[in-house]
């Protein structure tokens, strides 16, 4: 038996707001604290929220464009806000910088599992933030969809407008540098 | 440990909850979705968006008409302290909020800064326009719904804490006191501009612009209504498509519909008319009222002729972002000062 859902799917509420533009605003309520937390991540909390403003109305511009055999617009907010997060890179890169050097000073939620997680990746941070700093955009726009923006492969690639197998590649070569920065040498990590 | 999981560790230690303030970006997001407008600025890579900037023309000049005189203390039953002799500074804001919107404040958007300075012997008036992309430091306007001290464009104090925050960020930043602000909205401009029996304008060249409607063969045209706002508004296919350039031919509309304005003053019928129309998309302080206005624009009828002299503010090009602009020293503050409370013309 298939329970139908009394949730409208996002390509739903896209094809809505063509006629009723406040459907929309339903497609924000959806995601726009799923997309603060991630660029918030990559550009700190200043300018989180002005950006994830633009990637709505960017993309509420674009809903007429928008291919609606895709039910999940996920893909598409994302793609939107790595462009526009691509226009402050050198906010981007100041960041990994600071964290390089200051190792404890931006954990700011106190929830147990963020600290348990601060834990591990503190002794690891200095030496991550130096690999984030040195990919290229393109390697670390994959990466970090995939990591941090919880997207798959294929999504990424829709994210991206790439082919999955551009995204298979950049991802390979982002985690190998991942992993030298690491200074892990096993060979049995090398695939996957 | 596996690099992504790593990976994904630091990324929750970096990430930062979502403030209660992020709807704000939700409100404008509907404001966005209204008719009329158009692409966020993001998407051109510079200043677009809501070109209301039209407005402006008629802003200026009506109010500057209005308090063209120091015939003084019009505001009858007003707070005491109501200025109108004087020297005297407003902040006109060009905003985007249609006629008769109940919406609240925060969702209107302006575009058009502009500050006009009437000396106490009304000789000379100077208008200065305020880019929207300047970058400035803007004060706290937390009380009237704004964001803490922060530094933005001069545009985004008007979107976050309204008229009163424009008011604070534009004191601050040039340091001379406000006295009133006027908000209009480009709704009535297009009455105005037909109250005065149109504006003329001339083009060097001719325009084609779909996204404004603008069709229109080079030389002088006598512009109207919907014409003259669209005019004031164009950006594209016409000169280097930017917002001060826009500002330039807003300057030089201005000028003509003053032209045109002053004329009118003579005759009391057109001069009627004209205040009916302004009052309806003219919001000012409560100390200003049509009545007022009309016994000040009287006065002005009967003053002799009025210099008004336009200029944008010295800027040069934002070190961190080329996209906006900020003000170039010491030519600005030199500007500020000569307009500011302790210089008289």
């Amino acid at each position: 038996m298939t329970v139908h859902t009394a949730l409208p799917r996002d390509c739903d509420l896209i094809a809505d707001s063509r006629t009723d533009a406040e459907s929309f605003a339903a497609l924000f309520d959806r995601y726009a604290d799923m997309l603060y937390r991630y660029v918030s991540r990559r550009l700190g909390p200043e300018l989180s929220e002005d950006l994830v403003g633009e990637t709505f109305l960017v993309a509420f511009a674009g809903r007429h464009t928008y291919n609606l055999s895709h039910a999940d617009a996920r893909p598409w907010l994302f793609g939107i806000a790595t462009h526009l997060i691509s226009r402050h890179r050198r906010t981007e890169a100041a960041r990994y910088r600071a964290l390089q050097r200051s190792p404890m000073d931006d954990v700011v939620e106190s929830s147990a599992d963020r600290i348990t997680a601060g834990v591990t990746a503190q002794a690891s941070r200095p030496l991550l933030a130096r690999a984030l700093a040195g990919l290229s955009a393109k390697d670390r726009n994959v990466l970090l969809l995939i990591a941090w923006g919880d997207l798959s492969y294929e999504e990424a690639a829709q994210a991206l407008d790439v082919p999955v197998g551009t995204v298979r590649s950049r991802l390979h070569r982002a985690r190998k540098k991942l992993r030298a920065a690491l200074g892990d040498t096993n060979p049995l990590d090398e695939e996957n | 440990m596996d690099d992504l999981t790593t990976l994904r560790d630091l990324g929750r230690t970096l990430e930062h909850e979502p403030p209660a303030s992020l709807v704000r970006q939700r409100a404008r997001l509907l404001d966005g979705s209204r008719p009329r407008r158009r692409m966020p600025r993001l998407m051109y890579g510079g200043a677009l968006l809501g070109a209301i900037a039209a407005v402006t023309a008629a802003a200026i000049v009506v109010p500057s008409m209005f308090l063209h005189s120091n015939t003084a203390k019009v505001g009858q039953g007003g707070p005491a302290d109501v200025k109108m002799s004087g020297e005297m500074n407003l902040l006109v804001l060009g905003v985007d909020r249609r006629a008769g919107s109940t919406e609240p404040r925060k969702s209107a958007r302006t575009d058009t800064v502009m500050l006009v300075h009437l000396p106490a012997d009304r000789k000379k008036i100077t208008v200065v326009s305020l880019p929207r992309d300047l970058m400035v430091r803007t004060p706290s306007c937390t009380s009237s719904g704004g964001r803490g001290a922060h530094l933005g464009r001069l545009a985004e104090a008007f979107a976050d804490g309204g008229a009163a925050c424009a008011e604070k960020t534009v004191e601050a930043t040039t340091g001379m006191r406000i006295d009133h602000v006027v908000e209009l909205n480009y709704a009535g401009f297009k009455d105005v501009v037909d109250a005065l029996g149109g504006v003329e304008i001339t083009l060097p060249e001719a325009v084609d612009d779909k996204s404004s409607g603008l069709r229109l063969s080079p030389g002088r045209h006598l512009v109207k209504g919907e014409g003259a706002l669209a005019y004031v508004r164009v950006r594209h296919n016409i000169g280097d498509g930017s917002d001060l350039e826009r500002i330039e031919r807003q300057q030089q509309f201005m000028k003509s519909l003053l032209t045109k304005a002053k004329a009118s003053l003579t005759d009391p019928a057109r001069l009627e008319a004209l205040v009916r129309a302004s009052s309806k998309w003219i919001k000012t302080d409560p100390e200003m009222g049509p009545k007022e206005m009309l016994g000040i624009a009287r006065n002005v009828a009967e003053s002799t002729s009025t210099g008004v002299r336009f200029v944008t503010v010295p800027w040069r090009v934002y070190p961190p972002d080329p996209n906006f602009i900020e003000l170039r020293q010491p030519a600005a503050g030199k500007l500020f000062a000569d307009l500011g409370g302790t210089s008289k013309d």
